[in-house]
């Protein structure tokens, strides 16, 4: 006991006098999740290994501001691990680290495997893991059924061709299509991220899509992706009409009806424990790529109340204290 | 009639009683604890449903400002109400409710018997032993009952009192089956008990004595558990040994006395046939006129009435060995062999041999039976003047008292005369033995005396004896 308790002691004297380790994070866009992902992923960072010294770069959503600043913070290497918050910045992290013995972690990422960050059958990925940030689209579209249980919905996707959202809604409507009561209308809209006056017109697009359809629909639906992160989606839309899921816990606030998203808070503890089991020493290919293991369900009651809809006891039981009014 | 029946008829009523009293009284008890129990169980039951599916929403709605809003009100009490519809596999019991806001009873389709509407409407309840109990048609069933004021609800969980019934019997059958086992345990335990501590303690003992009676005595009795009876074992296998011995000794005295009874008949008929044949030759002579052979004819049988009154003597003298009744006193070993000096030389003084007496020892006061060591000396003296070696010029005869060893006496009669031949060593001791009856007409119990003497001693004899002259040893133990 007391040799081990020494060896500890030596262990932490030899860590803390050794070399700070660097971490960049890069954020695809600072939308409110991916924003939150990166504080609580800070936070258990700097709780696990108050060494560490983070940087944090806003990429805007825009993949050449994104790429530009990985390869000047590669050339001096200035930067021991990557953690890539959103799709596009895991996707350009991946391209510029191949072979460059940097791990790279991604996060808030919906399709790990559609965005190619998974092995597969090649190795070319053998230095990313990460936590993928999706919920079962059966169980967004079992609460729909248990809310308003037979009766007929007609649902509204207004999306980009952000790769993230393209997924979405391909699996959402093979899911639909077993639920005989919901029906889906979408419209895509083309993701242009060349600068923020191209990614303003595209949030433009879709908001006059959105109006286009109003009258086939009865909710509008968040699919994943920029569009349905931005503040300004939810008030927007429902001028339009009701959303029915919202992309996170602000979204609920603003006036969706529910979301089910993973908890940022567990998805950032779980993160910040990957990278410190890399620095460490284990190989990024040693940690399974997996979604995170605990989800956060929130309704919007009075949204409820006004549409006519009770929320089951079951469901506002799950929902705990994100229950909004 | 046998140990075991008796036994088994004492012992079986209390065997069966007792395990037919417990069980009676257990049943009681656990009937009365069923009751309870269930009651407890139901109430437990009813108090966790109410808490799961009745308060948990009403929390919730109160928790999220919803319990003002009567669609979530309504819609959460038609969830409760799904949830008394279900079933619930390892208990029998269920739930009724009475909505007194709308005065309805709310229930589980098919688990009330005929016509549940009419049946809730003259619902009874009562108190049964302690026990709350609700009539509801047909059946009876243990309730529960909880107010929920909130939502102005009554919740009953009931229990049927048929399936406590059905319990009980399963528990009463299962009493019934302890008290078996527990019966049939006690039983063969018993059974054992009383087959390894008297049973098999008693045959043996049975059967040892059974051997006794006819006297066969040779088989050991051993019993060592329980003690008492290793006790009773032990007693009887000392009485069987000391038994066995007597019996030796007493087969072995029969022989003596039967061997004893036919020599001395015969011993005293041959006198006594010879003296009256000679009495007829006295008449025959006496009337022939022929006095000088009548006279010869009387002095020898004057001769044979001495030979028969010594025989007599001596058997009387043998008789006496064990009949003596002499108490130990002191004596002079000096004065026991004056005595003996005086008599033999008054006896033998034509004999002319020369008797020798030598006392060697330190305290020459004897304590002792006197009669006893007179007649051991005179009787080895006496033979040893009978059967002096008349080849050899002197004969001697030696008697030699010492005592080296104080806690014995030795005593020493040698002489030098005949000897005893060899192949008679062996019946030196043996009574009517005599070995060289042409030197001596003496009945030969002389040494059978001496040696019944020596043994009530407590003492020890040998003997050494060649055609040179023969040495008797003897040594018996000073008393104190």
């Amino acid at each position: 006991m007391i040799i081990g308790r020494f060896l500890l002691m030596c262990l932490l004297a030899f860590a803390l006098n050794a070399e700070a380790r660097k971490i960049l994070i890069v954020e695809t866009l600072q939308v409110p999740i991916v924003t939150t992902h990166t504080k609580q992923v800070i936070t258990h960072l700097q709780r696990l290994d108050n060494q560490l010294e983070i940087e944090v770069f806003d990429g805007k959503g825009q993949s050449a501001i994104i790429a530009a600043h990985i390869q000047e913070k590669l050339a001096c290497r200035c930067f021991d691990l990557l953690i890539a918050n959103g799709t596009l910045a895991a996707k350009i992290g991946k391209k510029l680290l191949a072979n460059q013995g940097i791990p790279m972690v991604f996060v808030t990422v919906a399709d790990p495997e559609g965005a190619g960050l998974t092995m597969g059958d090649n190795s070319s990925s053998h230095f990313i893991t990460g936590r993928a940030y999706s919920v079962r689209r059966g169980t967004k579209l079992e609460i729909v059924n248990q809310l308003f249980k037979n009766d007929k919905v007609n649902i509204g996707i207004v999306a980009t061709t952000y790769p993230a959202a393209l997924t979405d809604i391909r699996r959402i409507e093979v899911i639909a299509k077993q639920y005989k009561n919901i029906q889906l209308t979408k419209k895509v809209i083309e993701y242009q991220d060349v600068s923020n006056a191209s990614l303003d017109d595209t949030y433009l697009a879709a908001y006059q899509a959105a109006s286009a359809i109003q009258s086939q629909v009865d909710f509008f639906w968040s699919v994943n992706g920029p569009l349905s992160e931005k503040s300004e989606f939810v008030p927007a839309m429902s001028i339009l009409k009701p959303i029915l899921y919202g992309a996170n816990i602000r979204s609920v606030q603003q006036g969706a009806l529910f979301t089910v998203i993973p908890d940022p808070e567990w998805t950032g503890k779980e993160i910040a424990k990957i990278v410190v089991k890399i620095l460490s020493g284990t190989p990024a290919s040693k940690i399974e790529i997996r979604s995170a293991s605990k989800n956060i369900l929130a309704f919007n009651v009075k949204t409820a109340t006004s549409l006519g809809v009770v929320i089951p006891f079951s469901l506002l039981k799950i929902a705990g204290e994100h229950v909004y009014h | 009639m046998k140990l075991k029946y008796l036994l088994f008829i004492i012992f079986f009523p209390l065997m069966v009683l007792g395990p037919a009293a417990v069980g009676l009284i257990a049943y009681q008890f656990i009937e009365r604890t069923t009751f309870e129990k269930l009651t407890l169980l139901n109430d437990m039951h009813t108090t966790d449903f109410i808490g799961l599916h009745v308060e948990s929403r009403n929390q919730t709605l109160i928790k999220n400002k919803l319990d003002g809003y009567p669609s979530y009100v309504n819609a959460y009490k038609k969830e409760v109400l799904l949830e008394v519809k279900q079933s619930y596999e390892h208990y029998d019991g269920s739930f009724l409710i009475f909505d007194k806001t709308f005065d309805k009873w709310f229930y589980k389709e098919g688990y009330l018997k005929g016509d549940p509407q009419a049946q809730l409407s003259a619902i009874g309840f009562d108190i049964i032993d302690g026990v709350n109990v609700v009539k509801i048609g047909p059946e009876r069933y243990i309730y529960s009952k909880h107010v929920f004021s909130p939502w102005g609800w009554e919740i009953y969980g009931i229990y049927p009192l048929s399936m406590t019934s059905g319990l009980l019997h399963e528990i009463g059958f299962a009493v019934f089956w302890v008290c078996a086992f527990i019966l049939v345990l006690l039983f063969v335990i018993t059974s054992f008990i009383y087959r390894y501590l008297f049973l098999n303690p008693l045959t043996k003992i049975t059967q040892f004595s059974e051997n006794v009676s006819m006297l066969k005595l040779d088989n050991k009795l051993e019993i060592e558990s329980p003690t008492e009876f290793a006790v009773l074992s032990r007693s009887l296998e000392t009485m069987r040994v000391k038994l066995n011995d007597n019996l030796e000794k007493i087969e072995a005295a029969n022989e003596d006395l039967s061997e004893f009874s036919y020599r001395t008949s015969h011993d005293l008929k041959s006198p006594l046939t010879a003296s009256k044949q000679l009495a007829q030759y006295v008449l025959e002579d006496i009337e022939s006129g022929n006095l000088q052979e009548a006279t010869s004819s009387v002095e020898r049988i004057f001769n044979q009435m001495s030979k028969l009154e010594s025989l007599v003597d001596d058997v009387l003298s043998l008789t006496r060995v064990d009949l003596v009744k002499e108490r130990d006193e002191f004596f002079d070993i000096h004065d026991l062999l004056d005595e003996v000096t005086a008599k033999v030389n008054a006896f033998y003084h034509a004999e002319q041999c020369v008797l020798t007496m030598t006392v060697d020892m330190d305290d020459t006061k004897i304590f002792g039976q006197r009669v006893r060591y007179k007649q051991i000396i005179e009787n080895l003296v006496s033979n040893s003047f009978k059967y002096k070696d008349v080849a050899k010029k002197q004969c001697f005869v030696t008697v030699t008292m010492k005592d080296n060893d104080h806690d014995r006496i030795t005593l020493e009669v040698e002489d030098n005369g005949v000897g005893i031949p060899t192949a008679y060593h062996h019946q030196v001791y043996d009574m009517f033995k005599r070995f060289h009856p042409q030197l001596s007409s003496g009945s030969g119990l002389g040494l059978a005396i001496v040696k019944k003497h020596v043994d009530k001693l407590k003492g020890y004899i040998k003997f050494e004896t060649s055609d040179q002259g023969t040495r008797f040893t003897i040594q018996i133990k000073r008393n104190e």
